[in-house]
């Protein structure tokens, strides 16, 4: 299978005032198409910040991270436009706390990535109801967010990053936000849908039960990627 | 970002569904109404000026010197005699376009009343000008007697005289009335008065009190028999079809051609230029210091779409995060400001025509409540109520007496255009820092 995302010799780097922070350092990662990567690791390690430099939210300060085909899409190099680009047919992002809109309904936060990226209205509308129908809120679709439960947000969001129909789902900490019954419905849900549209998935959490749902297990250990072995449960 | 998902953005940041409590929103509210009030004045002034500037050149042109008016000199032998000045004058009808003639002495006179004296102009004219000329029969109202006995009179022996309204007042005059008018005669070089009486036949009111306070009408034979006309100055009021066709500078030409060796022709913009000029540049005052106003009011969208920015920064980084495009966020928030400068409009401009078309009753109504005040004040103060002047808000010794509205429906569109366009270019500024937001700040710090 070929990979779907390369970072080779990535350092991140944050300069303040009076220091300079690196945060990641010659870190590389090669992410095959299909798989499920799960990346742990203490709290400040960096986990984040490398799913928000895939992401295209943060600027690298060296190295290369290559994503798509044939690594259609160098980070570095792309301009706000462009990346605006890669995130919408590209990425699907999953973030701690949903990130839904507040004035948009259910329904209407799921297609919305489809309609920025031209789809029409209506047809946006059938997918982000099938995705709402599979995910188990299609009864709530019109409901805003602030009248859906923690747990169903977030499978709205799960909904909404794969509306796009992405090759790359990256989910920083899902279940970070949920009480543990939620947290283990979402990451079910999370895997069983990466699984039925068989996309790739790049996971962030600190839940451990969760991470052992993934194939390949990396912990970020002073700024660099080492293979890791989940061993016991919880979170 | 498509266009339609910018508008369904835009239209959640005006008709927010969630929170309900914003002050961005309450901002944007009030930029629009601000906007819809500094319609109302606008839409009002330009209205009143154009009616009030359409009127009184009106009155000018039709009264006073007609499209084309012929200064004739005063050594041509053809003036020294009623109707061979009749007759002269009837030649230029000869050039294609002159609808009508109408030669006039004027003179300079001093008119005495019951109690006091005031300088008047005398327009000697045909008796029938009040029936043959359009603008003397539609533009003069009769407001006391009638004009039978000024068109009828036998001038050999009567001497009826049609006065303006404003003179009459302050004369003192009444249908009926006799007033003396002095004006100077020349002997061996040396100057005297002449006294003639005249009766007042009618009086009239072109509803424009600076030419009612200076007009005596009499008969042409009148002058010939009864004033001095030592400084007389001889005119004829040409009339044509239009006061504002190419055709005019045609007509001056060939009658300039003709007649032009003992008579110069002026068209009326060359006439009253002074007059005409001071009407523009005061609509140009006031159209500025009113667009200086939705100048201001505009910038309240400015305001309002930076604080919608702030408020709505989470927003703008999940939109960037599932893929929105910088230009895409930056259009939501320009629509956004256009719509409220669109939605100011809607608001202010019926107001403002409303208030335009009843200007004068408005204007009433505010007279009759600060005239209720003041007086109600100097009641108080022990003034007694007789001596208490009326205070009038638009004095009809500078202006109509009447305020003729015209709607400038042309100049409606362009200023509905401008507004939306004022709107556009405020709200550029704050769209463009929307657009340029980074979503790792705020999902951050959210």
């Amino acid at each position: 299978m070929s990979n779907i995302l390369e970072i080779k010799d990535l350092e991140k780097t944050y300069v303040s005032d009076s220091e300079r922070l690196t945060i990641l350092k010659n870190l590389n990662l090669s992410v095959a198409e299909g798989s499920k990567v799960v990346i742990v690791g203490e709290s400040g390690s960096g986990k984040s910040t490398l799913l928000n430099i895939i992401g295209g939210i943060d600027k690298i300060t060296s190295g290369t991270v290559l994503a798509g085909p044939d690594g259609k899409y160098n980070l570095s190099k792309l301009d706000e436009g462009e990346i605006a680009e890669y995130r919408s047919s590209f990425l699907g992002l999953i973030f701690q706390f949903h990130y839904l809109l507040k004035d948009f309904t259910a329904l209407e936060n799921v297609y919305m990535p489809a309609f920025i990226a031209g789809v029409p209205k209506k047809e946006a509308e059938e997918k982000a109801a099938a995705l709402l129908q599979d995910v188990g809120v299609y009864d709530r679709r019109n409901h805003l967010p602030s009248q859906l439960s923690g747990g169903e947000r977030q499978r709205v969001a799960v909904a909404r990053s794969l509306i796009n129909n992405p090759s790359l789902i990256l989910a920083d900490e899902p279940t970070g936000n949920l009480d543990p019954a939620n947290a283990q419905l979402i990451g079910d849900l999370l895997f069983s849908m990466v699984e039925k549209y068989n996309k790739t998935l790049l996971l962030v959490t600190h839940d451990l039960t969760l991470a052992k749902k993934g194939g390949n297990c990396f912990k970020i250990v002073k700024g660099r990627l080492e293979s890791a072995e989940i061993k016991g449960s919880g979170r | 970002m498509t266009f339609k998902s910018s508008l369904m953005f835009a239209k959640s940041l005006i008709f927010p569904k969630a929170e309900k409590k914003s002050s961005a929103r309450r901002s944007l509210w009030g930029a629009l109404l601000c906007i819809g009030l500094s319609i109302v004045p606008l839409v009002v002034v330009l209205s009143i000026t154009n009616g009030m500037i359409q009127g009184m050149t009106d009155r000018i042109i039709g009264l006073s010197s007609n499209n084309i008016q012929a200064y004739v000199s005063p050594k041509l032998k053809d003036t020294q005699q009623a109707q061979a000045y009749r007759d002269y004058a009837e030649q230029f009808k000869t050039v294609d376009g002159v609808l009508g003639v109408y030669p006039e002495i004027s003179v300079t006179a001093l008119a005495a009343g019951k109690k006091m004296r005031t300088g008047i102009q005398i327009r000697a004219l045909n008796k029938e000008i009040f029936s043959q000329n359009k603008a003397f029969s539609e533009l003069f109202s009769i407001i006391e007697g009638d004009i039978q006995s000024f068109q009828n009179q036998n001038e050999e022996t009567e001497t009826w005289a049609i006065v303006g309204q404003k003179m009459a007042e302050m004369l003192e005059l009444h249908e009926g009335d006799t007033f003396r008018v002095i004006t100077i005669k020349t002997i061996d070089g040396k100057q005297s008065p002449k006294l003639t009486s005249f009766k007042v036949s009618a009086i009239v009111s072109s509803g424009y009190q600076e030419l009612d306070a200076l007009w005596v009408f009499i008969p042409l034979e009148s002058a010939y028999k009864f004033i001095s006309l030592a400084n007389a100055s001889y005119t004829v009021m040409i009339e044509t079809p239009d006061s504002y066709s190419p055709d005019l500078v045609r007509i001056q030409k060939e009658l300039k051609a003709d007649y032009g060796k003992y008579i110069n022709f002026y068209r009326w913009d060359q006439v009253h230029a002074a007059e005409f000029e001071n009407f523009s540049s005061t609509k140009v005052m006031l159209v500025f210091i009113m667009i200086l106003i939705v100048l201001v009011a505009s910038i309240n969208i400015s305001s309002a779409i930076i604080m919608l920015v702030m408020e709505r920064k989470k927003e703008i980084a999940i939109l960037k995060s599932i893929g929105a495009t910088p230009s895409g966020i930056t259009f939501s928030f320009i629509i956004t400001g256009m719509t409220c400068g669109l939605g100011g409009l809607i608001l202010g401009l019926p107001f403002g025509l409303l208030a335009a078309v009843n200007a004068n009753q408005i204007v009433q109504f505010i007279e009759k409540a600060v005239n209720a005040i003041a007086r109600a004040g100097y009641v108080l103060k022990g003034v007694p109520a007789d001596e208490i002047n009326a205070i009038r808000l638009m004095d009809p010794a500078y202006y109509l007496q009447t305020i003729p509205v015209d709607l400038p429906f042309a100049q409606i569109i362009l200023i509905s255009l401008s507004t939306v366009l004022l709107a556009l270019l405020v709200s550029v500024i704050p769209s463009v820092k929307a657009g340029k937001e980074k979503p790792l700040d705020i999902l951050r710090k959210a």
